[in-house]
């Protein structure tokens, strides 16, 4: 079986992938010049810039772990902004609200619409964001900020036959340039499952995802959305949903999966154009 | 011989990865995050603790933790750990442990990036980043310019301000976030270099590695995430003068600099008065600096092996690997 190509591998979820399929091979592909998993046995790494022939100029099966691989085309489509304005326009409740710019009044969060705007999240009033620039190209969205008393992530895959997910509590969280998981479990929430497979269904969305819900005093609202899959993929194929199988129908993992993000030393090879 | 590392991220990693599988060491890890990764590792005993931040409560409950588990030495490994250990042994605090007790005057101007810069800045006035103050004049400041809270660590509230505007927006949000102590600095474009330290009780270095950031954490800057060991005779040697004219230290202390890419001149970013957050990367190379730690504290005899030759030198990175834990703290 030919390696499986994980594209922008410079990502927690190439990691995750490959210790959650310990029996497969994997080709970590990346424009960055020092990536992680050099000392995994099951992991060749090559350097690749995004572009239409990442996955087919290597001749293999691949999953886009970074946006920015996806195509202009794609990115502009499951950019935060454009999906949620398609399900706010089918009458998706639950939203949390975008905007192009942060609002006259009130505490307005930063986000990348595209994909994650790197470093630590920059939030304020509309006076105290005008030095916020873009030099990531990931394109700027703000969101209200609000109190949120919990995060939950779900991760999956849709195809044709069926869905599979986790749903998983974040406890903790660290932004570095990649986001990262540092702690978190599966749960069981009807609430969360029903409404992100319910827009998974507005949006015609097949591929892998990732959602983010936060409660608030306002309820559970879906913060964002992003088309790629995150870390975790271990706990959810322990639990119950494995995402490279393809199921028919929808496979839900289990509560109680838990784990954290160690922090692994290990030596690398600068990979170089 | 029963240890407690206070805090278990960045530095504290490189006692865990160092000592958990020593069957002379009884680790004991605390921090305030039920959730955080050096809690769960194998032969680690986790203590949970309220933030250093929580003054007495946190106080209380190190030193209800310390009798409890019988503890013999401490060792501070976040800078608000050792801003509260070291501010309590100024008033009088002697808890029954091996611990290292610096200069508090010295600790004064190492342990804060304002106050640091100011005391140096004359005797060293080519290595370190002009400084200004948080209310000068917009218009009158040297952009591109750094402004950063005075008092806060992890990279936090850094903002790189190329055009006055940026300045005055930057200001106003940081200020709001992190209180009024805003360091502002000229911008020094360049790779990042540390230099870690271990002092004996009487002052005197025992050990001095010099490393340098391949990545860093943050696309800005900050801690390192990825680098290797160097060899860096000047770097060692102003880094030691920079702490002897702030009055010396005891214990683990390292110097953050940046090469200047035009001068290649070290420029002071600012002290960490512990290993620096990498550091286990010296004991991938056979310096064994949380050992060398150890020792020095206890009064044993140590030795500094030197780093291997280049070619047999080893860089690191630092990644995030998912790993199941039975269930957590909290």
């Amino acid at each position: 079986m030919k390696p499986l190509a994980l594209l922008g591998a410079h990502r927690q979820a190439a990691s995750s992938m490959s210790l959650a399929y310990p029996e497969r091979r994997f080709a970590f592909l990346s424009d960055q010049a020092i990536v992680d998993g050099w000392d995994l046995p099951n992991v060749e790494i090559r350097f690749s810039e995004p572009g239409p022939d990442s996955a087919t100029a290597t001749a293999q099966e691949a999953v886009t772990l970074c946006p920015r691989w996806l195509g202009a085309e794609a990115l502009e489509r499951w950019s935060i902004s454009s999906v949620f304005q398609r399900l706010e326009a089918n009458g998706f409740r639950h939203l949390l609200p975008v905007r192009s710019e942060a609002g006259a009044k009130g505490v307005w969060q930063v986000k990348g619409d595209r994909f994650h705007r790197p470093d630590a999240p920059e939030w304020g009033e509309a006076r105290a964001l005008s030095d916020i620039g873009d030099p990531h190209g990931c394109g700027l969205v703000f969101q209200p900020r609000l109190q949120v008393t919990a995060h939950h992530q779900v991760v999956g895959r849709r195809t044709a036959r069926g869905t599979a997910l986790g749903v998983m509590w974040v406890h903790a969280e660290r932004f570095f340039r990649d986001d990262v998981i540092q702690a978190a479990q599966t749960v069981r929430n009807p609430f969360i499952e029903e409404g992100s497979l319910s827009a998974l269904e507005v949006l015609g969305y097949e591929g892998f995802f990732t959602f983010n819900w936060i409660d608030t005093p306002q309820g559970a609202l879906l913060s964002s959305f992003r088309p790629v899959p995150r870390a975790g993929l271990r706990t959810l194929r322990e639990h119950g949903a494995d995402l490279l199988l393809d199921p028919a129908g929808t496979a839900i993992a289990g509560a109680g999966g838990c784990f954290v993000a160690q922090p692994h030393y290990a030596s690398y090879t600068r990979l170089e154009p | 011989m029963n240890l407690l590392v206070l805090s278990g991220v960045a530095s504290a990693i490189n006692y865990i990865q160092s000592l958990a599988g020593d069957p002379g060491v009884r680790l004991f890890i605390s921090d305030c995050d039920p959730y955080c990764p050096g809690l769960y590792v194998p032969g680690v005993i986790p203590v949970p603790l309220p933030p250093a931040r929580a003054g007495g409560a946190y106080r209380s409950a190190l030193a209800e933790a310390i009798e409890r588990h019988g503890i013999e030495a401490l060792i501070p490994t976040s800078d608000y750990d050792v801003e509260a250990v070291i501010q309590w042994v100024e008033e009088g605090w002697r808890p029954p442990v091996k611990l290292f007790s610096p200069p508090f005057e010295a600790y004064g101007r190492l342990g804060d990036k304002g106050r640091l810069a100011r005391h140096l800045s004359d005797k060293f006035p080519k290595n370190l980043p002009r400084s200004f103050g948080a209310d000068s004049d917009p218009g009158s400041l040297p952009y591109p310019v750094v402004v950063k809270p005075s008092n806060m660590s992890g990279g936090k509230g850094v903002a790189i301000c190329r055009t006055r505007e940026d300045f005055l927006s930057a200001r106003a949000r940081l200020r709001q976030a992190y209180g009024q102590a805003l360091l502002v600095q000229e911008y020094i474009p360049g790779g990042t270099y540390v230099l870690t330290m271990v002092y004996g009780h009487g002052g005197e270095l025992v050990a001095a590695v010099g490393m340098r950031s391949r990545l860093t954490f943050f696309t800005w800057g900050g801690g390192g995430i990825a680098g290797e060991v160097v060899d860096e005779p000047g770097l060692a040697e102003l880094a030691q003068a920079m702490v002897a004219e702030s009055g010396g230290w005891r214990g683990p202390i390292n110097l953050e600099f940046k090469r200047h890419e035009s001068t290649e001149r070290f420029m002071l970013m600012e002290a960490n008065c512990r290993l620096n957050g990498y550091s286990y990367l010296t004991t991938m190379n056979g310096i064994n600096l949380p050992r060398i730690v150890l020792e020095t504290l206890l009064g044993w005899p140590t030795s500094q092996p030197a780093p291997p030759s280049e070619a047999e030198r080893c860089n690191f990175l630092i990644g995030y690997r998912e790993t199941p834990v039975d269930g957590f703290l909290a």
